[in-house]
């Protein structure tokens, strides 16, 4: 009965009472009861607990007492002593009964300190081998009876390095615990690849481990982070496996530009960018660069937010930095061979709530049957869900049958498949003390939820470091990634995007019969409607498709030489290569291309990074010491692309470049150089006062050639100020204030800064001469981002509860942005210096492990919050407002003293009180023109937990966002097609009110007529809208009058993103198996909502990974689901 | 401190990378562009994307023109807008039209002119004039289009101009006749050889057909006035009489090149996407007259009618329609090789025909009337003998009555010899009203948003009111409400 369960609470109840409480009063009474049941109905009764030896006999002894409102120690004097037992009260709570004449035992007591010497209560303090112990009280000092003899005793508490000591004799054990090294030391990779003791950070970095990302994996491993980081936001775009997410830190710094964070792996900066992504018309989303990084050799990440913590990088670190380090071997002697494997299953998580109950119609009516073909009319709104109810009426259907008129609930879900991921990894590590290799082979291979969309791949990674003598150290690493994927899902409002297609489905059609009837009697594309902007997704998972197919290799080599051990210099080279080709095909005869399409391009891609650093460290007093690096970098880069495009293919279904009768060409090149020289300083006084700066001067070849060199720096300081005032006290542990402030220039893509001809390819006997449609700019300034930050890291209760917070600023100046022209000019745009934006936010951290107990459990809380908000201070003067995207009735603009990401469009015509004028006719109005919402969240949250005991441990990830809204359109088409359940309201009332010989367009004769009532006051009188409408109309009506206030949807929502459960194996079973670790886990991401404001879609379903691309949902794909099983073991 | 990144990158160099970069200093120049390219090449795109552009064609010729000129009639919702006089849904529209001239040709032909203008790197007069025509021809389209538009300060970003002030109709068309006259001066006294030789793809550097084109295209203008300045249109009119003008099909401006999949018409894949239908007052009027173009540009239906489907139906009664019992266009209005006609004899000849009418020309309207059908038969490849029969036994093919009845006739000729540059034929109608088309009064009709009058020009559009605010307002405050009722200045003559 021992209860070592140290909670948070108990923990203040400790600090809080009196050292000695008076002794508590009980009312027991019993007769001839067990010893061992007297002390279980104290404990009942009291807040004491008993602690003593299994083995006593004496607890079996019955004993009588009738005890009114008695003391405690009283009633257990008179009871205990006549059983020759004694008793101990510690702490006021603990009640020890001993045998004295048992064994022979001595009271040991003592103070448990920390290293400096202040008192740490609540330490753990038993005998070990046994289950008897105490811990340390307010002031540190505990006191426990021991038996005589070789007894240890074990003192062991969060944070600390638990110690064993043999008590012997002594009376007296004083104890001072070392803070274990993770806790207080721990260091984290910043900037440069060079790693630092977290204490001393003048800025928040986020560290994030390797099997965080491993346990529960995801195609693309930057999804494995979302929730995980303050500040960070990602949205996945609903674009098939192994498709883009949007990755901002702490908001927006570049109006127009990319927003992305710079990747980092092992030091080198890498291509992490979207390889192809889908436009309001269509497109396929070909991933991005970073999803090549394999999560099984992922060491850790750390995610180096705003400028400051990564203004080393220069310009391409302006928006953060996410450092990956990758495995290395380890250097013990030997080799070690690890095996993993995931299965995982993927569902969609969320289905649109479709109606059931009327089908394909209009009007209340069933399409009129051609009298020529003997066909339903195809046209709109004939083919929309408002018919008649069904009923299992016959009517003839689509391809001229009759068949029974009846509900298919499924006729959107049965088209997906189950997806599935089956990931393998093999790795070998070899080590000495000189040298350690690993090498790993993992093979990745999935299946999406449609059911031709496959990718799978290939990452074969080597990674060794050296001594290479006394002074010099190797490091170098090759990754080879091969990936191929099929038929990403086209996107948006493309005819073959499959999602489309079944949103528009007429609640009665059956799927056996589109996927029956894709091909005409002419050979062409079949489908349900005529509209010929529409098509059967059956034929586009047979005729239309899509490949890519990319290699990519990224290695390092790094030398370090050691002049002395404050003295080296680093010599790094990375490069980073990749080609990518990529197809696309639509078959002739198909109903949106008669005459087939193919095209097929290749590009190449490479990146070279060369860097040096000379760094210097020294302790240059007792108290102060300090580190000098000076740096250069150089970065290069080049691109070529060949494309091919076609179409009319000669021999059908073959999609060769050589088979199609018209074909045009194009080639593409650019590169880019940037040099950098840098100089890093920093100080320490006396372990608590820390300053650090930058400098750096960066020659970009893309500046004009007198405005290509600029320079920024910046400085941070960490000041821990516990330390500095020696305020040393178990439930303020540690505190810290940080702060910083940098200016990072940035550069922009090459060639701008001449005005171009090009020549379009003809069949005329020459090219034809064209211009570049965007004006030239001459004179170039660099873009500039100020930024800074303060915050406080805080840790409480001996460390066990922590807490951090930050406030940042960013302003962004001279950004370089393509202003818009009036076409007017004869040119499209113009790259201006103009404008600026402001973001500003908050961060806040708190996590704790609330729960440690000797047994092996553990509880982990924490709980994340971030709130960012950009301003656009102003735009180029001659923009009012600066479009970001476009969907039909929908705007996304940056406005002067506006949010960045607001929607515009039209809003309903509303009185001041907000309520919607109806005209009189009963419908509603299009208003203003106006701003209906920001696609920006109001804060993001995570809320993590994990939990282990013994090998088994259980972790959850909850992920949160509140506010930020979306403009969906599939909402729209499902809506206005009379597909979703909210396009019932009214039509059982008005098709029962109206004359069905008329189409439902007259009222009966004598019966008040019934309906969609808009809600609202009529215009005319202000008298709440009492006028039916034909439901059909109500959601055209919205449509054709462009008011997009109807389809602006709220993002908030409450996601169990993640959880695993995993069992690893204990030693001792694996004893006799070759095994030297074996675990094995269940995975689950994107479970289930708590709460989702937004019907129909996940609210992440944007198609496009741009800057506002969560904005827009445009028939998106279903997100998914997926459980993993996991296994892994290692030899 | 210039030679510091060389510095550096000599370091980083020797550090183990191989030398495979470009010089610093250089390297932002694109390889594959041109900073200077020759001004002919320009001039042939600016040719053919003024004569042949997908998207006017697509938008302006079928979605607007088609419809608006009553000959066609899309069966599909997309485009229904435009049939039904709306202008909301498809304002993409207006803004494509616009965008595809000044981004397009326009851009290429004030290229050239900046290019060959006094004192300009290629400075040639002749090929200067030649391109200011073709300018001229974008600028033309676009004010009869929208009424005031950017045109002295329209389409010269390339200078600095960025946010061009917009130009009253009026002034526009006075300035166009002046320029026009002096650029056939020049192109008159130019040496072929300083022009495009070998790369003029609309009269293959032939300046005496550039100078009939010229001279019949400012005629054209000149009559389009007429209506809104009497003695300004007169006297230019008079003036082109004067020239030589298109006189036969073989001098017609139209595009054509059989051989070259560049220059193919784009109505066929254009055809091949929507599923377009004739017009039924194109149909009647033809079947009425016992036009022999009927059977050229009508496919029977299946039940052996020649049948069209009246424009402007609302939406019940449009999907009520029976599609397949209306008569589709024959391949010879949208196959591949068809040409793609601007400004053909015939019209030259009802241009003469409506001048002689007022005492302009001393020729004699009937005969250049007559002139103009059989030209305009023959441009069909209708035989002799169906041309003779149409002239001796149809009464429409002689005028008769009164002048406006006479201006009726040839304005409904020349409507029909329009085809298929639909986009004339609608403005056509809207400056002499003939043919005809009638208020939609009729409850199966929908009355769009000009309450079933032919709309009148196109709308600004909103990107363009968006970023050229000011000038926009100045025009509208000049012409009138951004309505598609609102007329243009030369459309003065009541219906």
């Amino acid at each position: 009965m021992r209860n070592k369960i140290l909670t948070l609470l108990f923990h203040l109840i400790l600090t809080a009472v009196p050292l000695f409480p008076q002794g508590e009063k009980v009312t027991v009474k019993g007769e001839g009861i067990p010893l061992r049941q007297l002390f279980e109905m104290i404990q009942e009764k009291t807040h004491y607990r008993f602690f003593y030896n299994e083995d006593l006999p004496a607890l079996n002894e019955r004993v009588t007492v009738d005890a009114r409102n008695e003391d405690v120690s009283t009633l257990l004097t008179s009871v205990l002593g006549q059983r020759g037992l004694m008793y101990r009260i510690i702490d006021g709570k603990l009640i020890v009964v001993a045998d004295p004449k048992g064994f022979q035992q001595h009271t040991v007591s003592g103070r448990v300190t920390t290293e400096d010497g202040s008192p740490l209560p609540g330490v753990n303090v038993f005998i070990k081998g046994t289950s008897k112990g105490t811990i340390t009280d307010t002031d540190g000092r505990y006191s426990l009876e021991v038996p005589d003899g070789a007894t240890v005793l074990v003192f062991s508490f969060v944070g600390y390095k638990p110690q064993e000591i043999p008590v012997g004799d002594r009376r007296v054990l004083n104890v001072r615990l070392k803070e274990s090294v993770q806790k207080l030391e721990k260091v984290v990779v910043t900037g440069l690849g060079i790693s630092r003791k977290q204490k001393s950070l003048g800025y928040a970095v986020t560290e994030v481990g390797g099997e965080e990302v491993a346990q529960a994996k995801e195609a693309n491993m930057i999804n494995s982070l979302a929730g995980k980081v303050a500040g960070m936001q990602i949205n996945r775009t609903a674009g098939g496996v192994g498709s883009s997410s949007r990755v901002i830190l702490r908001g927006i710094t570049s109006l127009l530009g990319s927003n992305r964070p710079l990747f980092v792996v092992d030091g080198v900066p890498v291509s992490s960018g979207n390889l192809g992504s889908a436009g309001e018309w269509g497109g396929i989303d070909r991933g991005d660069n970073i999803a090549d990084i394999n999560p099984e050799d992922i060491e850790s990440i750390s995610v180096l937010k705003g400028p400051s913590a990564s203004a080393i990088y220069g310009s391409i670190g302006a928006n953060g930095v996410i450092l990956i380090t990758t495995k290395k071997g380890s250097r013990k002697e030997g080799v070690g061979v690890e095996y993993s494997s995931s299965v995982s299953m993927d569902t969609p998580l969320v289905l649109p709530e479709l109606q059931n109950k009327y089908g394909m119609g209009g009007y209340g009516v069933y399409a009129p049957i051609d009298p020529v073909t003997g066909l339903p009319s195809g046209e709109y709104p004939w083919v929309w869900s408002y018919g008649p109810e069904m009923q299992g009426q016959l009517l003839i259907n689509w391809l001229g049958e009759e068949q029974p008129y009846t509900p298919q609930p499924d006729n959107y879900k049965d088209f997906f498949t189950t997806g599935w991921g089956l990931t393998n990894t093999l790795a070998f590590e070899a080590g000495s003390p000189k040298a350690t290799t690993r090498v790993s082979f993992s093979d990745f291979r999935t299946q999406g939820i449609v059911p031709n969309n496959d990718l799978n791949r290939q990452t074969f990674n080597l990674r060794g470091t050296a001594k290479l003598g006394k002074r010099l150290d190797l490091d170098a690493r090759v990754t080879y990634v091969h990936q191929r994927a099929h038929n990403r899902p086209l996107m948006s409002e493309d005819p073959h995007n499959p999602v489309y297609m079944l949103e528009m489905m007429p609640r009665n059609l059956r799927l056996e019969d589109l996927k029956n009837n894709i091909v005409d009697e002419n050979g062409k594309e079949k489908n349900w409607m005529s509209d010929i902007f529409t098509s059967n997704p059956y034929w586009g998972l047979k005729y239309i498709g899509n490949l890519d197919d990319k290699n990519r290799m990224i290695s390092f080599l790094s030398l370090n030489y050691h002049f002395s051990d404050w003295l080296s210099l680093l010599f790094r080279n990375g490069m980073d290569y990749y080609s990518l080709r990529t197809k696309e095909w639509r078959a002739n005869k198909s109903k949106t291309n008669n005459d087939g399409y193919l095209s097929a391009s290749q590009s190449n891609n490479m990146s070279f990074n060369s860097d040096f650093l000379l760094s210097a460290k020294k302790k240059l007093s007792d108290n102060l010491g300090g580190g000098l690096s000076l740096g250069g970098n150089m970065r290069y880069y080049n691109g070529i692309w060949i494309g091919q495009s076609g179409s009319l293919f000669h021999v059908p279904d073959f999609y060769n470049i050589s088979n199609v009768s018209r074909y045009s060409t194009g080639e593409g090149f650019s590169e880019k150089e940037v040099f950098s020289l840098y100089a890093l300083a920093n100080l320490s006084w006396k372990d608590y006062l820390f300053l650090d700066a930058t400098i750096r001067n960066d020659w970009s070849t893309t500046l004009p050639k007198n405005n290509n060199s600029y320079f920024y720096h910046s400085e941070n300081i960490g000041f821990i100020f516990t330390q500095a005032f020696g305020w040393k006290n178990y439930w303020f542990s540690f505190g810290k204030l940080r702060g910083s402030f940098a200016k990072v220039g940035n550069d922009t893509g090459p060639y701008q800064t001449y005005q171009y001809y090009y020549v379009e390819q003809s069949k005329f006997p020459y090219p034809l001469g064209n211009l570049s449609s965007q004006l030239a700019f001459y004179d170039f300034k660099p873009e500039l981002t100020d930024s800074w930050e303060a915050g406080a890291d805080l840790m409480f209760f001996g460390r066990r509860l922590e807490a951090n917070f930050t406030y940042y600023e960013n302003l962004s100046k001279n950004q370089i942005m393509s202003v818009p022209l009036s076409h007017t000019t004869g040119y499209t745009s113009k790259k201006f210096n103009a404008g600026s934006i402001r973001s500003r936010g908050y961060e806040v951290v708190v996590g704790g492990t609330p729960v440690h107990t000797e047994s092996g459990f553990d509880l982990h809380l924490s709980f994340n919050l971030s709130h960012s908000v950009s301003i656009v201070e102003s735009l180029h003067p001659s923009l009012d407002k600066l479009e970001l995207a476009h969907l039909w009735s929908a705007s996304i603009q940056a406005r002067p003293g506006e949010k960045y990401g607001d929607i515009y469009g039209y809003a309903y015509k509303k009185d001041k009180f907000g309520r919607k004028l109806i005209d009189d006719r009963g419908f509603a109005q299009k208003g203003d023109y106006t701003n209906l919402g920001n696609i920006n969240p109001d804060f993001l949250a995570g809320f993590s937990g994990k939990m282990s005991w013994k090998g088994l441990s259980f972790s959850f990830l909850v992920d949160i966002q509140q506010g930020g809204k979306f403009f969906s359109w599939g909402k729209a088409m499902k809506c206005l097609f009379g597909n979703t359940v909210e396009t019932l309201e009214g039509r059982a009332e008005w098709y029962a009110t109206h004359d069905p010989a008329t189409m439902y367009q007259t009222p009966l004769p004598g019966v008040e007529p019934d309906g969609y009532y808009e809600e609202g006051v009529l215009e005319k009188n202000g008298q709440p809208n009492n006028i039916p409408i034909q439901p059909i109309w109500r959601w055209y009506n919205v449509y054709a009058q462009d008011i997009a206030e109807e389809w602006i949807v709220d993002a908030s929502n409450v996601r169990m993103r993640e959880m695993v459960l995993g069992y690893t194996f204990p030693a001792k079973l694996l004893k006799n198996t070759p095994l030297a670790s074996a675990h094995v886990g269940l995975s689950g991401r994107n479970l289930f909502f708590f709460y989702r404001a937004s019907r129909h879609v996940d609210p992440e379903s944007g198609y496009n990974p741009g800057n506002v691309g969560n904005g827009f949902e445009n028939h998106a794909l279903p997100t998914t689901r997926s459980i993993a099983f996991n296994l892994k073991i290692e030899f | 401190m210039k030679t510091l990144p060389q510095i550096l990158a000599l370091i980083l160099l020797a550090a183990g990378m191989s030398g495979c970069y470009s010089d610093f200093k250089d390297m932002n120049k694109n390889p594959n562009a041109l900073t200077s390219l020759d001004a002919e090449y320009l001039f042939s795109n600016a040719v053919k994307k003024t004569f042949l552009d997908t998207r006017t064609d697509w938008k302006l010729m079928l979605h607007f023109g088609s419809q608006y000129s009553h000959f066609y009639v899309v069966s599909h919702n997309t485009t229904r807008p435009h049939d039904t006089y709306k202008d909301n849904l498809y304002t993409e529209d207006y803004f494509d039209i616009y965008s595809a001239t000044f981004v397009g040709p326009l851009k290429l032909t004030n290229e050239v002119i900046r290019l060959t203008a006094e004192g300009g790197e290629q400075e040639n007069p002749l090929r200067n004039a030649m391109a200011q025509v073709v300018a001229m021809v974008n600028y033309a389209r676009i004010t009869d289009l929208y009424g005031d538009i950017p045109y002295t300060e329209g389409g010269w970003g390339r200078e600095g101009v960025l946010s061009p002030k917009y130009d009253a109709q009026q002034f526009i068309y006075e300035d166009m006749m002046t320029r026009l006259k002096n650029c056939i001066e020049v192109i008159k006294a130019g040496d072929p050889k300083d022009a495009y030789p070998g790369f003029d793809p609309l009269y293959d550097n032939d300046p005496e057909a550039w100078v009939r084109f010229a001279s019949s295209f400012r005629l054209r203008l000149a009559m389009r006035a007429r209506f809104a300045d009497e003695a300004f249109a007169s006297q230019v009119i008079s003036e082109c009489l004067q020239e030589e003008l298109i006189e036969d099909l073989g001098q017609n401006a139209q595009i054509v090149r059989y051989d070259n999949p560049d220059l193919y018409n784009n109505w066929d894949w254009i055809h091949g996407m929507l599923p377009w239908k004739m017009s039924k007052k194109l149909v009647d009027w033809l079947k009425n007259t016992s036009d022999p173009r009927l059977q050229e540009w009508v496919e029977p239906t299946p039940f052996g009618e020649y049948r069209g489907v009246p424009n402007g139906l609302n939406d019940v009664e449009f999907s009520k329609v029976y599609w397949d019992s209306i008569s589709d266009p024959t391949p010879a209005l949208y196959a591949r090789d068809m040409p793609v006609y601007f400004l053909t004899a015939p019209e030259v000849k009802f241009l003469h025909a409506e001048a002689a009418l007022i005492g302009l020309d001393g020729g004699d309207a009937n005969q250049y009337y007559r002139e103009g059908i059989r030209l305009a038969m023959e441009q069909w490849n209708i035989p002799d003998t169906a041309i003779q029969r149409f002239l001796d036994h149809e009464a429409e093919a002689t005028l008769f009555g009164s002048d406006e009845n006479k201006l009726r006739q040839i304005a409904t000729q020349k409507w029909l010899s329009f085809a298929t540059n639909f986009i004339q034929a609608y403005t056509s109608i809207r400056r002499t009203g003939y043919p005809l088309i009638p208020q939609r009064t009729a409850p199966w009709l929908d009355r769009g948003v000009t309450d079933g009058y032919l709309p009148k020009r196109f709308k600004y559009p909103k990107k363009e009111i968006a970023i050229n605010y000011d000038h926009v307002m100045e025009a509208i405050e000049r012409q009138g409400p951004n309505e598609i009722s609102t007329p243009v200045w030369w459309d003065v003559k009541g219906d």
